[in-house]
């Protein structure tokens, strides 16, 4: 099930890690914080794939998020080392903050078919994410065709992808591998690398483990990863965007936006410039866009006024640039190229049922 | 294809371009896509990046690292030509963010799906010899095209000159948000509007050729963005000249709003001095002066200030304007409807909406608008705060009376920052 694979692309060297089975490996920044990133993934021993599924190596754990952010319907295998002794300190309503030497994977990858659960995925990329003395430095590696390694990529590139989804169509995703300068495109908070995923209400979820399911916040207090957290049920929880029993219309369109837009559109990231703020926590209506006119959406605004029309999606933007897949249109800026139909749903219900209207 | 100039063992003749203090990375045609984003991604302190003679194609957005005092140079506009017709990702061809000393210098960037270089919190920023352009632009199908063509946003210490922008469907050059900026000698034509000064502190805007855009050059204030109450901008010996090409943007984006043969516009802000321009044959007006309160957008921002106030024009000139108001547009339908009964029979060359601020202290001139010119030039209050919406009849309201505003300002200062010559 190689799609875009070259030929070649066949494992050269076997990295520590990268065989499964090889000899054992220790988790490290690999130079990483100090600026120099290895050439290929296996030197931070977080991850191989084996049999089509990501594996965590001795130490590294895996987890999961609420409500992630959308890639092109990609299926995501999270991974977190930390230093020996090193510890985060529970926050309740912030990202957390990782010791200098974390790191951090992303694996993206697409099952051939949707429909067949439990099937190989075909991993694409890991973004790794390492926590250094001056703030995160991240790029991004790209699996060969055999899964044995996965090379730098700084310059990034666009994959032509093609799968089967949940519902039987064919997809075929332009999917962007980001350069190493767009990783900062979404991981940046006023011009300085952040992490985004790691949030007490985000990792408050169960994770099935190899050894059984727990509670990731639980799991992360037992390990002594983290430090000062409470019970998970006195913990806040991000609703599941697409999970009616996790909370209401409301709550579940704002767990979207706060995964997927508001990285950028926080009033510190890059969307700063827009005055559109979609966080889970925002309050004003105008802020979160309700009867507020575009900035600098050019085209993008597609001859409507406002960013949300209350009742109204088919006259919010803020809908229309979800359901875009152009360059210049398409919400959030990189890594969509399909349009993620149920969210939109998801978003377009939360508007439908607003009360008020615009001039 | 990336070759390190300080690498190379047969010591070769450096290449001229590489000017900066660090490494120079240079490119030939035929340089792989992913070499050339690599490159942009990694450079370190006073590193160059260097094209050679070309067309270069892209399938993804070329964002820039983070790191000081890089360059990034062509052989020359027709000479290196970066074409983003393919891109599939980014909002904008180039991007760079939080870097100080920046230089983008000789190359063009052709046909990008959206901006085509745009840079945020970036302090003290060149952007020289620079053409943008797309392939629809004076075409009647442009309307995709693109949105804004050299686009800093919360930058400082701003110079961007000696370019040439022709096809936005937004604005050709556009601030926002920034400070201490210069904007002089570039070329804007075909574009929705030509220069656009937005939410902006302390702009020159100076020697520019602004001319075949919906409009000339744009001084705008919007509510709701972090720097707001945009002033100190001084906008002089331009040629404004047939600003007359229909307005293409997309409906809902602010410029849509501009009438088609509009020369200048400056909206919101306070203290601008516009001065030694030459308008000729901007077909619906050569100079307005309004409110925010005239594009009827609603507002919550308590901070933000709507009106224009301060504003100094004087000394112009004035050829041609105002003879055929765009019938398409609202403002300028209705500035039509009394062609033959304003002075000289075409529309106003300085054109202030009467729109006040209703705390101001009463008189003749509350917001203290100030014009200097020649007898020759129709100066009229449109008072579209007394049109009656129903009719729209601005013969009813409109006064062309220069004498409230027969007043002067100071000269305000030119823009000056480290680096800047003359």
């Amino acid at each position: 099930m190689r799609w875009w694979l070259a030929p070649f692309a066949f494992a050269l060297l076997a990295a520590c890690g990268g065989g499964g089975a090889a000899s054992p490996c220790a988790p490290s920044a690999a130079g990483a914080d100090k600026g120099d990133f290895p050439s290929s993934v296996g030197a931070y021993c977080m991850v191989s794939v084996d049999g089509g599924a990501v594996t965590p190596e001795r130490g590294v754990t895996p987890y999961d998020l609420n409500t992630p952010l959308f890639s092109d319907y990609a299926v995501k295998y999270r991974t977190v080392w930390l230093p020996k002794g090193g510890q985060v300190t529970y926050v309740p309503d912030a990202r957390f903050e990782f010791p200098v030497g974390t790191v951090i994977t992303k694996s993206f990858g697409f099952p051939p078919d949707f429909r067949v659960a439990g099937g190989p995925v075909n991993w694409i990329e890991t973004r790794v994410l390492v926590r250094a003395q001056d703030g995160w430095k991240g790029t991004s590696y790209v699996w060969d065709g055999a899964h044995h390694d996965a090379k730098i990529s700084a310059g990034g590139e666009i994959l032509n992808l093609s799968f089967v989804d949940a519902q039987g169509r064919t997809q075929a995703p332009t999917y962007l591998v980001p350069s190493q300068a767009q990783c900062k495109k979404c991981h940046a908070n006023d011009g300085a690398m952040i992490s985004l995923g790691p949030w007490a209400d985000q990792l408050n979820r169960d994770f099935a483990y190899v050894d059984g399911t727990e509670n990731e916040l639980a799991r992360w207090s037992r390990l002594g990863l983290l430090a000062g957290a409470p019970p998970p049920d006195q913990a806040p929880k991000l609703p599941v965007f697409d999970d009616p029993s996790t909370g209401d219309m409301t709550a579940r369109a704002r767990a979207y936006l706060q995964a997927n837009c508001s990285y950028c559109h926080n009033g510190n990231g890059e969307a700063r410039t827009s005055g559109l703020v979609l966080l889970a926590t925002e309050t004003d209506p105008y802020a979160l866009g309700v009867c507020k006119g575009p900035v600098a959406a050019g085209k993008a605004a597609a001859g409507q006024s406002y960013d949300v029309v209350p009742a109204h999606p088919e006259q919010s933007i803020l809908v229309y640039r979800m359901q875009a897949t152009a360059p210049m249109i398409a919400m959030p800026e990189l890594g969509r190229s399909l349009e993620h139909v149920e969210a939109v749903q998801v978003v377009s219900d939360w508007i439908t049922q607003m009360s008020g209207s615009c001039p | 294809m990336a070759a390190a100039c300080s690498s190379k063992s047969s010591a070769p003749a450096k290449n001229p371009l590489c000017t900066g203090s660090g490494r120079c990375v240079t490119f030939a045609k035929g340089a792989a896509e992913g070499d050339i984003a690599g490159a942009f991604s990694t450079v370190a302190k006073g590193d160059a990046i260097v094209f050679g003679p070309g067309t270069y194609a892209f399938t993804n957005q070329l964002a820039l690292g983070t790191a000081d005092g890089v360059s990034i140079v062509g052989s020359g506009p027709d000479q290196t030509v970066l074409d983003f017709a393919g891109q599939k990702a980014g909002e904008d061809a180039l991007f760079a963010q939080s870097v100080n000393d920046l230089r983008f210098e000789g190359f063009t960037v052709k046909d990008s799906p959206g901006n085509a270089i745009k840079t945020l919190s970036v302090t003290g920023l060149t952007m020289r010899s620079l053409t943008v352009t797309w392939s629809g632009a004076g075409t009647p199908n442009n309307k995709m095209d693109g949105a804004y063509g050299l686009y800093p946003v919360q930058s400082t210490n701003v110079l961007i000159e000696k370019c040439t922008i022709s096809g936005a469907s937004d604005s050709g050059v556009y601030v926002g948000q920034s400070q201490n900026v210069v904007v002089r000698d570039n070329e804007a034509f075909q574009n929705v509007s030509g220069i656009e000064i937005e939410n902006s502190f302390f702009a020159d805007v100076h020697d520019n050729r602004s001319h075949d855009n919906t409009a000339g050059i744009l001084v705008f204030d919007l509510p709701g963005l972090k720097q707001e109450g945009g002033h100190s901008i001084r906008v002089y010996s331009n040629t404004i000249t047939h600003n007359d090409t229909p307005n293409f943007a997309a409906m809902g984006d602010i410029v849509s709003l501009v009438p088609a043969g509009t020369g200048f516009f400056v909206m919101a802000n306070h203290d601008v001095e516009i001065f030694q321009n030459t308008f000729d044959g901007n077909d619906t007006g050569a100079a307005g002066i309004i409110s925010y309160a005239l594009a009827q957008m609603p507002f919550t921002d308590p901070n933000y200030v709507e009106y224009p106030s301060r504003v100094y024009i004087h000394g112009n000139t004035y050829t041609n304007n105002g003879t055929k108001p765009d019938g398409l547009n609202q403002i300028g339908l209705v500035l039509s409807v009394g062609l033959a009964s304003y002075p000289g029979g075409h529309a106003p060359d300085v054109l202030y909406d009467g729109i006040v601020d209703p705390n101001a202290p009463p008189g003749p001139n509350p917001m203290t608008i100030c014009v200097g010119e020649a007898s020759t030039t129709t100066v009229c209050n449109a008072h579209f705060d007394m049109l009656d919406m129903t009719t729209l009849d601005i013969t009813k309201t409109i006064v062309c009376d220069a004498s409230p505003y027969a007043c002067t300002l100071p000269p305000l200062p030119a823009v000056t920052f480290p680096g800047l010559r003359p």
